[in-house]
């Protein structure tokens, strides 16, 4: 570099970082600066005040703009958090867009969901979410009755009073925030943390498996919503599928034994066809030992698998092909259907 | 000012976006959103090309989070100083398109009316402070410049001074400027 550039560079540097400069200018001083450790430390310093000059202002975007940023952003760059957390966060981020589309009558409109509205829909996620909220122990959307066997009801029953008193705006603001703050925890703690166990209406399971939990109520009711905004359904992406197909397997042994249906020393072969299906061993009971061949293969479709899990379709019902002991396939496809426990 | 920063809460944010976490970048755009729009829709006064910017704003964060360097300042100036960079590129291609237009049409758009940017309370009150305690000179010529998105060449040409002077305002004003937001406390 040249002395009389240095020069020139050093009386362009305060227009450069109000950028005042023209283009030929700019090229000039950024190559200077790559080369000129004392002219780079005055540019930053020069920057750091220019953008004092511009983060003062503030004026709130539409918010339409919001959903169109986030959504050009994660088609140029897929977002890949925690995978404990990636499916819940995935969900509440679509039925956030849901709600933000709703007309304001569909509010009022009843769901499927014990005759609920689609705000005491919303209210009920909230509740059950502000159960895992509170062992994370971040702040609750709607505080009420404590954890416990009993605690969904009541705590539903509380959010959906509270709710029933605001409008659906702040309903949604305080179920999506609750959710935010649930995801940030998650995030922060890493996926290590996800082991330990947490418990939520009664069932201590690893934190893992709650969230999971969460993402397929959150999923199963924004479908609910769907149905009555008359929009089509919009299942969770293949790997997350596969995720929540893969927590429901590491459950069932536990499902069959509480409902009385397990099968000492057997197991299933369970194949979900379908984007993100697989294939899946069940222990049908104590001391099923994972060598023995299984008694009984069960094919069906992936979703038509977690739609039966969420309390969807019927157990005895489903389509599904079954090769083997087609008592045992009953009982494991009944037992699936326990999980939904609205 | 420009010495390096402890972690804070940015830089734990920059390590969610390179790391793709999603909330890192919702929790970005409900920070600082309000202010990318408001600067670009000043120095543009076009409410279309704020929301076309903003969004370029927050993408280019999302696949480059690692260009923003947490030690050099925080992530709100360093949004601030990449929104008005690309406002002002965008004046400058719609500069260049509207001369073309004109000479085709010979009539001049008119100016989208952008009442309605109004200035975030506290920090932005001691900024403003900040700027008006300027002598007026530079403070017109800082003004110019940066919210009005105009070249040192046009701030001299408007203000009727020679481009040398207009240059030496902007340094003396940003310097004067800078030593009064590190006596407020203003850091980051």
């Amino acid at each position: 570099m040249s002395a009389s550039e240095h020069e020139r560079v050093t009386e362009l540097l305060a227009a450069w970082s109000l950028d005042a400069c023209t283009v030929d200018e700019e090229a000039l001083v950024e190559a200077h600066l790559l080369g000129c450790a004392g002219c780079a430390k005055a540019a930053n310093a020069y920057r750091q005040v220019a953008g004092r000059l511009g983060s003062a202002v503030a004026t709130p975007p539409p918010p339409g703009l919001r959903a169109k940023v986030l959504a050009a952003a994660f088609a140029q760059r897929p977002p890949v958090p925690p995978a404990a957390v990636a499916p819940y966060a995935a969900e509440v981020r679509k039925l956030g867009m849901l709600l933000d589309a709703l007309a304001p009558a569909a509010w009022q409109a009843t769901t499927a969901v014990n005759g609920w509205t689609v705000q005491e829909l919303v209210a009920h996620l909230a509740a059950l979410d502000g159960l895992l909220a509170a062992q994370l122990r971040v702040p609750v959307a709607f505080p009420g009755p404590s954890n416990g066997a009993s605690g969904l009801h009541s705590a539903t029953a509380a959010a959906q009073a509270t709710a029933r008193e605001q409008s659906p705006a702040a309903t949604r603001a305080a179920w999506h925030a609750q959710a935010d703050r649930i995801v940030d925890r998650v995030c922060q703690d890493g996926d290590r943390a996800a082991t330990r166990t947490v418990e939520l209406g009664g069932l201590a399971w690893p934190l893992e498996l709650q969230l999971l939990g969460r993402a397929f109520e959150t999923w199963i009711h924004a479908d609910d919503i769907r149905q009555v905004a008359g929009v089509t359904p919009d299942p969770p992406r293949p790997e997350h599928l596969n995720q929540l197909a893969g927590a429901v397997v590491r459950l069932l042994p536990g499902a069959l034994l509480e409902s009385g249906r397990d099968h000492p020393g057997r197991s299933a072969r369970l194949v979900l066809s379908g984007d993100g299906g697989g294939e899946w061993v069940v222990p049908l009971g104590r001391d099923s030992g994972r060598a023995d061949p299984p008694a009984v293969t069960i094919a069906l479709d992936l979703l038509d698998f977690c739609y039966l899990v969420g309390g969807r379709r019927d157990p005895a019902q489903v389509p599904c092909e079954v090769s083997g002991d087609r008592m045992f396939a009953a009982d494991l496809l009944a037992a699936a259907a326990t999980f939904d426990r609205d | 000012l420009g010495e390096r920063q402890r972690p804070g809460p940015d830089s734990a944010l920059r390590e969610r976006l390179i790391a793709g976490d999603e909330t890192a970048l919702t929790r970005t755009y409900d920070l600082h959103a309000a202010m990318v729009y408001a600067l670009v829709a000043r120095v543009t006064r076009d409410w279309a090309a704020a929301e076309d910017v903003t969004q370029e704003v927050f993408v280019y964060l999302w696949e480059h989070p690692a260009a923003f360097d947490a030690g050099r300042g925080s992530l709100r100036t360093w949004l601030a100083t990449l929104a008005h960079r690309r406002a002002v590129d965008w004046v400058r291609r719609e500069m260049a398109r509207r001369e073309r237009d004109e000479r085709q049409a010979e009539c001049l758009l008119p100016e989208p009316d952008i009442a309605g940017v109004a200035i975030a309370a506290t920090f932005a009150d001691r900024v403003r402070a900040a700027v008006a305690a300027l002598p007026a000179a530079q403070q017109a010529t800082i003004r110019l410049a940066y919210f009005e998105g105009l070249s040192y060449r046009e701030v001299a040409t408007k203000l009727g001074i020679p481009e040398g002077t207009a240059k030496s305002r902007m340094r003396l004003g940003l310097a004067r400027l800078a030593d009064r937001l590190a006596a407020e406390g203003i850091s980051r």
